[in-house]
């Protein structure tokens, strides 16, 4: 293909997420996928959400299928709720601790890929600290293989993105009337990234993006978000704030001067929760520093909605889960 | 073209709703009532009211128990399951519109195990039509009919009446 | 008359002479003679309808750098080189081991001697180890014939020792081949920083990298009167600079790399790993601000930044993967259809890729003056070919260009008066 030919480049780019009728086949990117994908996903969840309100643990969807959690950057959290989503979909889960095995020994990452589909393995989910990782799974995998992206470098996180989108719709409702606030690190969020492009695929009209410019440039504009510099004026009548976490290691990379500052700057307490509407929901990927980016008082807050976050991964991820494989499956008859 | 006009379609719900009482007699007040998504539901709540029944009505919704999952994938969800009472040691009367293949009701009665070991299930239908798959039939049905591959009874709402599409071959 | 040979009735294009006619070009022993009707020529080849122009001088590419990740040997590129059109390939010295030593300098000559194809020359490494700290014996590497030196993508980060190769250098009058990039910005980046890797989450350069190099070095060029040929230059301000230090009469010179020149970073959708680069592709404007650089002669030519990468090197997530791409066998078709997007005449693209970076460092290629050494490239300007795998002569199987079609094709070269064919393959 020509390299110049940029709309058919960026369409095969985002076509490798879909089967050949245009539906869900890996999950890598919220970037690209249309309303009706992501909506879909919503309801599926909002099922599973109503299966286990009704004492309905586990389904049979994905009995004698097999899920390998490919996890080359340590994430015990993530990771957990992943397994718990397969298992309550009745598939047979084996976790991979790459740091551990294969790749320390020099093997690449193909032939990794390669001799889990020998053992014939029906999706993977791949966190890795390459952006990009899971787009080259995706490309790699035989035909009958799904690929979930359970978070790639800075790139993308999009089942994060999508139970934060599952728990703006359970509280809010409508996205298309919303003002949604992003405050912290998102230039190296991948948590960031797929929420802006989830809430832009979905409708939300006003979506904030609140830091300093070492953590928030200029240019995220071509995003489609809006840039503010303080919280007084970023959270102004918002109804839904969300909090990234601050990394340690920002401070050592002359990101920023220190936590404190961060904090008195930056951080979220009940005072300055003030600025948005008073029934704002705050939502928080976790985990939370508490003091640096979030005070103790908001995290634990009336209007924190950060644990239901957590219940909600769950079920997202078996809707995330069940589509994709169900679409991979179907793609693959004659 | 027209299968069952509403009067026709009320009349077969009274016929049902009198084998029901025949059938299951003094246990009828103590039994659980289920409609499948979305026909059955329809059809159960008007047996529901009929028949007077003081349990409310449990519905159920059985895309996670598909047997097609992997020739078609995930089906769009379509309502919720929704059991508002124990099935532990109880009669249930499962409900649908249209027995056909006996897959839908396969799958029902795999969701409903999961939720608890009834005593008895019942099966209730509007229409028993050929061209059955399993070996499940109904206890009560409203109609039985012989019908083509091509040819579809579609159930239509407010008010009730049944559509008989599709050419015989 | 021994080893004479006679090109017949092609386009001769001789940007040093201002030549652009149908004529004939006449080669006794190794170098370019004046045609007469005496000579009985061993070799005459009928060149109608084809393009004859000076060998191609290409200022930066690895003719196969045997280094982890990276393929091809001096065989194959050149031979990959060859069917480009390029006569003369002019490579770093960040090999291994480095060309900081009589011996590793000789080697290369010889190696490339053999293969014959395409004449291989060398930079010095401006410092041991290219470990920018202890000058190398600059001139006694000059004397077995590096043609210039160069840091390579080697920081010199001691900015006194920088100052002091350029005060060095100068004493001999030895060209220094610079590829301005500050270390500290450049980072652990992967990709032009901006929109593209901001959407891929890939670490990003700034475009502060290069420019801030390129003043430091033109404030120490001034200092130390050192002569500067800036190495594939990437961003639009930094040509600008170089134009004003032209301007300012300094004895500077630049060239940009075909890759840079034709595509910008929106290539690296889908995380192209063909297109990881290094200096990274910049946005358009910056390569539509390098093409006005090229056009208004602050560019002195382009390289072609060959450098093979194996397929595993590749086969890797963007971040991991190895940098480089494959330009020798498609690099005279991509230069005319470069000149033809941008409006430049056969002459100029062809002075771009032999008297101008020839002249840039002094070197006496890129020429078809009567005595000249006797490099000719023969091009067919109107056939169309697909760059595949198994068409590129490169070992490396990676470039933008894959499965794309040109409009143009060099079928053959004469290297120091022998007369070399470079069909494509079918």
């Amino acid at each position: 293909m020509n390299p110049t030919d940029q709309a058919s480049a960026q369409q095969a780019f985002e076509q490798i997420q879909l089967n050949r009728d245009g539906k869900l086949k890996h999950f890598l990117t919220t970037e690209g996928l249309d309303r009706d994908t992501l909506t879909h996903i919503l309801e599926t969840a909002e099922s599973f959400m109503g299966a286990s309100d009704q004492g309905l643990k586990k389904v049979p969807l994905l009995r004698g299928r097999t899920v390998a959690n490919l996890f080359f950057e340590n994430s015990t959290r993530t990771r957990t709720t992943f397994e718990l989503a397969a298992k309550r979909l009745s598939a047979d889960v084996l976790n991979i601790d790459i740091q551990r095995s294969a790749t320390a020994k020099g093997e690449s990452l193909l032939d990794t890929l390669n001799n889990l589909q020998a053992m014939l393995c029906d999706m993977f989910v791949v966190r890795h600290a390459e952006s990009g990782a899971a787009h080259f799974v995706a490309q790699h995998v035989a035909p009958h293989v799904s690929v979930i992206n359970a978070g790639d470098g800075r790139h993308a996180h999009p089942t994060q993105a999508m139970l934060d989108m599952f728990t703006i719709r359970r509280f809010k409702g409508d996205f298309r009337q919303l003002s949604v606030a992003i405050v912290g690190d998102i230039v190296h969020s991948r948590v960031a990234r797929s929420q802006i492009h989830a809430l832009k695929i979905l409708g939300v009209p006003d979506i904030r993006a609140v830091g300093p410019t070492t953590l928030v440039p200029q240019e995220l504009q071509e995003m489609g978000v809006s840039v503010y510099r303080d919280l007084a004026s970023g959270l102004a009548d918002v109804d839904v704030v969300i909090m990234l976490r601050l990394q340690n290691e920002r401070m050592s990379g002359a990101l920023l001067p220190s936590t404190g500052e961060y904090f008195r700057q930056y951080g979220l307490d009940n005072r300055r929760l003030k600025y948005a509407k008073p029934d704002a929901i705050v939502m928080h990927p976790g985990p939370t520093n508490r003091g640096v980016e979030i005070d103790g008082a908001v995290a634990d807050g009336a209007q924190s909605v950060i644990l239901k976050q957590v219940t909600y991964g769950i079920a997202v991820r078996m809707a995330v889960m069940s589509i994709a494989m169900g679409n991979t499956a179907a793609g693959e008859q004659p | 073209m027209i299968f069952a006009d509403t009067a026709r379609t009320e009349a077969m719900l009274d016929d049902m709703t009198e084998k029901l009482r025949e059938s299951l007699g003094d246990q009828l007040e103590s039994s659980a009532m289920i409609g499948i998504h979305t026909g059955g539901v329809d059809v159960a709540s008007a047996l529901h009211k009929r028949l007077g029944l003081s349990a409310p009505l449990g519905m159920l919704s059985i895309s996670f128990y598909r047997d097609d999952f992997s020739r078609i994938g995930l089906h769009p969800t379509v309502g919720a399951t929704d059991l508002p009472q124990n099935l532990e040691d109880r009669t249930v009367i499962l409900v649908d519109d249209v027995l056909y293949s006996g897959r839908t009701v396969r799958a029902a009665l795999n969701e409903i195990f999961d939720y608890g070991r009834p005593a008895r299930v019942l099966l209730a239908c509007l229409v028993e039509r050929s061209g059955h798959e399993l070996p499940i039939r109904a206890d009560v049905a409203g109609a039985s009919v012989d019908l083509g591959p091509n040819q579809q009874i579609k159930l239509q709402t407010d008010p009730l009446m049944l559509h008989l599409e599709g050419e015989p071959t | 008359m021994k080893n004479s040979i006679l090109l017949r009735n092609g386009r001769v294009i001789d940007p040093a002479n201002g030549r652009d006619e149908v004529s004939d070009i006449a080669i006794h022993n190794d170098v370019i003679a004046t045609p007469d009707e005496q000579t009985n020529y061993d070799l005459e080849l009928d060149m109608r309808g084809k393009i004859l122009c000076p060998g191609l001088v290409d200022l930066w590419a690895r003719p196969g750098s045997p280094s982890i990740g990276h393929c091809g040997d001096i065989v194959s590129e050149t031979t990959a080189a060859a069917h480009g059109g390029i006569t003369t390939v002019c490579m770093p010295p960040d090999t291994t081991p480095t060309l900081d030593q009589t011996a590793t300098v000789e080697l290369i000559r010889g190696l490339s001697r053999k293969a014959g194809t395409s004449r291989v020359r060398a930079y010095a490494a401006l410092t041991r180890g290219l470990e920018g700290k202890h000058l190398s014996e600059l001139q006694t590497l000059m004397e077995v014939g590096c043609i210039g030196a160069s840091q390579a993508e080697e920081p010199i980060n001691d900015t006194r020792v920088l100052r002091r190769a350029m005060e060095y250098s100068a004493n001999y009058a030895i060209p220094l081949v610079l590829q301005p990039c500050n270390d500290w910005l450049r980072a652990d980046g992967c990709a032009h920083e901006g929109p593209v890797a901001q959407r891929l989450g890939l670490n990003g350069i700034p475009a502060s990298a290069e420019t801030v190099a390129i003043a430091q070095i033109i404030e120490l060029a001034i200092h130390t009167g050192a002569r500067v040929h800036f190495s594939r230059l990437s961003t639009a301000r930094g040509a600008m600079l170089v134009k004003q230090a032209k301007a300012d009469g300094l004895a500077i010179s630049a060239d940009a790399s075909i890759n840079n020149l034709l595509l910008a970073d929106t290539a690296l959708t889908g995380y192209n790993n063909h297109c990881k680069l290094m200096p990274p592709l910049r946005n358009s404007a910056d390569r539509d601000g390098l093409q006005a650089a090229l056009l208004d002669g602050t560019l002195d030519g382009i390289c072609s930044d060959h450098r093979p990468v194996s397929a595993d090197a590749k086969a890797v997530p963007f971040d991991s993967a190895n940098v480089g791409a494959s330009s020798f066998d498609s690099f005279i078709s991509q230069v005319l259809s470069l000149g033809n997007q941008i409006g430049a005449s056969k002459t100029e693209c062809i002075s771009w890729v032999s008297s101008r970076p020839a002249q840039a460092l002094g070197l006496p290629y890129g020429t078809l003056s009567v005595g000249a050494p006797a490099d000719v490239c023969v091009v067919e300007p109107d056939t169309k070919w697909v760059l595949q795998t198994d068409t590129m002569h490169s070992k490396g199987k990676n470039s933008p260009w894959l499965n794309t079609e040109l409009k143009s094709v060099c079928t053959g070269v004469v290297l120091r008066g022998k007369w070399i064919e470079a069909p494509i393959r079918p």
